[in-house]
């Protein structure tokens, strides 16, 4: 059973980055992961050695892998008096079948009574063949609502966090009548800009980089600056719920969401 | 016996001109790293803290009225770690917890999370009072930032000596007892470490029992350990 860690998760993944530069080559793109990988991989056992498999998920869509480069080293590993091995035998770099995200896989093993894996440190520098997706939209919400005059264009990326999410049907906890929703993001998007239109201020947003043939839902939430002195609701206006990516649709545009005084009181 | 010519190139930067995103030019990869301490650690219990890895980096055209722009990827290992005999021990780099230019110099650095709680150093590793702890780490910086054209011969760039330091807002550990600054060398030897446990209570029961051979019975080891022994050192 492998471990499966999630860069969009800091107890998964420590201090994961990116950067991403042009090859100067039509639809590629060199990109380059780092990051701390928590397995937590124990064991109690000195007398053998045991192995498994920990897949990153780098949340990072690609076509294919032109070329790759991948780099591990332990990073925290502890042992309580006796033997011990502790391996990070192979890494290597595969493709989700349905979502095309980059996944790295690191075989790994450890030994001692007790020892732990706690965590390894990895580089990945790839070469890929990518596509260009988004899903893009716009946020609108009155003055009635928040008076966003007196923002200014640096401080706009900071009004809302918007993601892409998977959702996840919780079922009931024993005795109880409502299960619940769990919204998992996989991709995160940035706010690209705001204009006024009347009394409205439209934020526009971009999410690049969200899962392929997968439903997602979008998820806008007030960021430190949307500050409302009323309670607000936010609904979708606009764009399919849910929608799906693919290779032959990277793109949706038209996800629109608007927000409004909640009136409850 | 004929040698080899070898050429070296220092420092250890590598750069590679990219065509964008706009407005980097420049894809610089760099090292830092060596022999680390974090203040207050010892045997016996954990420690955290942040140390300052300073690479070779320097960044072509830096101007101190300008806080660079720039992308980092950077990840760490450990690079060595013990001695350890007979004990629970922890060497961890924790998270890279940040990084950027020296206000002053332009000079890349990373400040790392590092957590560690150190072995019972075996007796031959004793010297005077100190305990002789290895504890080394290592990372390795992608960084894309925008660098004027070379303006000077090749093998000239600027240069700066790879080292440890604490991070600005020294110090930021949970130690439990002062410590020692962090070590200014990349390389060479062993840390010597004041251990916040005398070294007269390490190592210095010579019983020949099962719970204590080798030589090594800590008195809380022992205790750990049910010894049975009637010596002083394990009574009490």
């Amino acid at each position: 059973m492998p471990i499966n860690l999630d860069v969009n998760n800091s107890s998964q993944v420590a201090s994961a980055s990116l950067i991403q530069f042009d090859t100067g080559v039509a639809n590629q793109q060199a990109v380059i992961f780092s990051g701390v990988a928590i397995p937590s991989f124990g064991s109690n056992d000195d007398s053998q050695i045991f192995r498994d498999t920990v897949i990153v998920n780098f949340r990072f869509t690609v076509l294919a892998v032109v070329e790759e480069t991948v780099s591990l080293g332990l990073a925290s590993i502890s042992n309580n008096d006796s033997n011990f091995v502790f391996a990070t035998d192979t890494g290597s770099l595969a493709i989700d079948n349905t979502s095309q995200e980059l996944l790295l896989q690191v075989d790994v093993a450890v030994s001692g009574s007790p020892s732990a894996l706690l965590r390894f440190g990895y580089q990945v520098v790839v070469i890929a063949t990518t596509q260009v997706t988004g899903i893009s939209g716009t946020i609108r919400f009155s003055k009635d609502v928040f008076d966003a005059s007196q923002i200014t264009a640096d401080q706009v990326s900071q009004l809302f966090l918007v993601s892409a999410d998977t959702q996840i049907e919780l079922p009931p906890p024993p005795g109880g009548l409502f299960g619940q929703i769990q919204n998992n993001p996989v991709a995160f998007g940035a706010l690209t800009g705001m204009t006024t239109n009347g009394d409205d201020f439209d934020v526009t947003y971009n999410i690049p980089g969200a899962p392929y043939n997968q439903q997602l839902v979008v998820i806008v939430q007030a960021g430190p600056l949307f500050t409302p002195s009323q309670q607000t609701l936010t609904g979708q206006t606009g764009g399919p719920i849910p929608l799906v990516l693919t290779v032959a649709t990277p793109s949706v545009s038209g996800v629109d969401f608007r927000i409004v005084n909640s009136n409850l009181r | 016996m004929g040698s080899t010519p070898v050429n070296v190139f220092l420092p250890q930067v590598t750069r590679i001109p990219i065509v964008g995103p706009a407005p980097f030019n420049t894809l610089d990869c760099c090292t830092s790293g060596g022999l680390t301490s974090v203040p207050g650690a010892g045997a016996g219990f954990t420690t955290r803290g942040q140390v300052r890895a300073i690479s070779r980096f320097v960044l072509e055209g830096f101007d101190q009225r300008v806080a660079p722009n720039f992308q980092h990827s950077t990840s760490g290992w450990l690079a060595q770690i013990g001695p350890s005999e007979e004990d629970d021990w922890l060497y961890a780099i924790d998270s890279i917890a940040d990084a950027g230019f020296d206000p002053a110099s332009g000079t890349f650095f990373v400040d790392i999370n590092l957590a560690v709680q150190y072995g019972q150093v075996p007796s031959q590793f004793l010297t005077g009072g100190l305990e002789e702890f290895v504890y080394a780490v290592y990372v390795c910086s992608y960084v894309l930032v925008n660098e004027p054209p070379l303006s000077q011969p090749q093998g000239q760039a600027r240069t700066a000596l790879a080292t440890f330091q604490p991070p600005r807002g020294f110090p930021r550990f949970a130690g439990t007892t002062p410590g020692p600054l962090f070590t200014r060398t990349a390389t060479g030897t062993p840390i010597r470490v004041a251990s916040p446990v005398p070294v007269s209570q390490l190592v210095r029961c010579r019983c020949e029992c099962d719970c204590c051979r080798k030589q090594k019975c800590v008195t809380h080891q022992s205790k750990k350990r049910r010894c049975n022994c009637t010596c002083d050192c394990c009574r009490s």
